[in-house]
């Protein structure tokens, strides 16, 4: 496995006091496989780094944080598109199974609910409620 | 619905993929996947005649599905077109058998012409380049993380019974179990059989043979549960090479003579260090 640490820090004024500024950082560290291509880990460092970028405009907007489905997402494979991620596919699919749904089921449901033909489909978001929604089903 | 091309933007396997890996060279799976740094040298004629040869046949297929007639004097036309297109998009194509590149657009117009003429009239094209992808288990039933993905070139009915037709263009006749033998059939049909489980399709190999007289040929096979749990298997296998790069060279493999990283692998064991990318 390779390591990969990205990091992005912000520093912003102060409203209302001179000479002063608030210094927001956040750091990252993931675990990436080893033999990906060069365009993937490119892609992988890439998405990284703009995810730690997005993290701290979103604190420093004092937007709510992601939920904790989607954080595992992030930290998952990127580069394909928003599409939701390897590792949370698997998440849903064990679940699925617990439940005696089979993919060709679970492609059912997701055609019905997120209007989507089949699980690998799923936007990294929509794979969230998707995971919810079995989750509560269990 | 979803191509191939989005399907491959995640980390995945594809039957094509793990034989490379596993049974051609995987120092040659390594250059390709640019684990190891190496230029493609040149690319075969083959793979480039074979990538024209299936969209000829996608175009004639999809032609069929919606019930266009088909004459055979627009076979050459069509060949002709999309050959010279393979041509101008193909990275310095090496040709091979003293044939000009006139004469391979030529041959594949005869080969499609072949191939159409040997169609069953009562196969129905249910459809053409179905793309798919589907989670792989190993043989615990335990999911890997890496789909498999794949297109199938058709799919076709007759009365009750659909099968998965791939189409080949081969410098020989097969020999005796190749089918049998092929990870592209167990993947594809593991593939149907976990999208659809409750059918029970068929697998065929639709051949045309480059003889001087062209030959068609056909090859059925078909696969049981333990043949899928031996590909989830092999895929388990093929992430732990991955995983600890235990790629050399297949000193004796029938695919170096055509390989596009001849010299890469020639310097293999003095030179092979990991293309790491640094960046952000």
């Amino acid at each position: 496995m390779l390591k990969l640490n990205s990091s992005f820090s912000k520093k912003v004024p102060v409203q209302g006091q001179d000479f002063s500024s608030q210094s927001f950082h956040c750091s990252v560290e993931v675990e990436i496989p080893d033999g990906l291509p060069p365009e993937a880990l490119q892609r992988r460092i890439h998405e990284t780094f703009e995810l730690v970028k997005s993290s701290v405009e979103t604190e420093l907007n004092g937007k709510a944080p992601l939920a904790e489905s989607e954080k595992v997402q992030q930290s998952d494979v990127p580069g394909n598109n928003g599409r939701a991620t390897n590792r949370q596919i698997k998440f849903i699919l064990d679940l699925a199974r617990g439940q005696r749904l089979a993919l060709s089921d679970v492609n059912r449901i997701i055609q019905a609910d997120f209007g989507r033909e089949s699980v690998y489909e799923l936007d990294k978001k929509s794979a969230s409620q998707f995971l919810d929604q079995l989750k509560k089903a269990a | 619905m979803t191509g191939l091309k989005e399907y491959r933007q995640r980390p995945h396997w594809s039957a094509s993929s793990l034989n490379e890996l596993l049974n051609v060279c995987s120092l040659k799976w390594a250059y390709s996947h640019g684990v190891y740094d190496a230029e493609q040298e040149f690319t075969p004629v083959a793979l480039a005649f074979g990538s024209c040869f299936h969209q000829v046949l996608e175009y004639f297929h999809n032609l069929k599905q919606r019930g266009v007639r088909i004459e055979s004097v627009e076979i050459p036309d069509i060949c002709q077109v999309v050959w010279g297109e393979t041509l101008e998009r193909g990275k310095e194509i090496r040709f091979e058998d003293d044939m000009s590149a006139d004469d391979y657009g030529n041959q594949m117009a005869g080969l499609v012409k072949t191939f159409l003429e040997h169609a069953d009239p009562e196969e129905e094209v249910v459809s053409v380049s179905e793309p798919f992808i589907v989670p792989l288990m190993d043989s615990e039933g335990q999911m890997l993380d890496k789909p498999l993905i794949g297109e199938m070139d058709c799919i076709v009915r007759k009365g009750d019974q659909t099968t998965i037709v791939d189409w080949k263009s081969a410098a020989r006749r097969w020999p005796k179990g190749q089918a049998d033998k092929s990870m592209q059939a167990t993947a594809y049909l593991y593939a149907h059989s976990v999208l659809q489980p409750e059918m029970n399709p068929e697998f065929r190999f639709d051949v045309a043979v480059k003889n001087k007289t062209l030959v068609f040929e056909q090859h059925c096979t078909a696969r049981t549960q333990e043949d899928f749990a031996r590909l989830g298997q092999l895929a388990v296998r093929a992430d732990n090479i991955v995983e600890h790069e235990l790629f050399f060279p297949n000193e004796q493999s029938f695919a170096c003579s055509g390989c596009q990283f001849q010299s890469a692998c020639k310097n293999w064991h003095r030179e092979h260090s990991r293309v790491i990318s640094l960046a952000a």
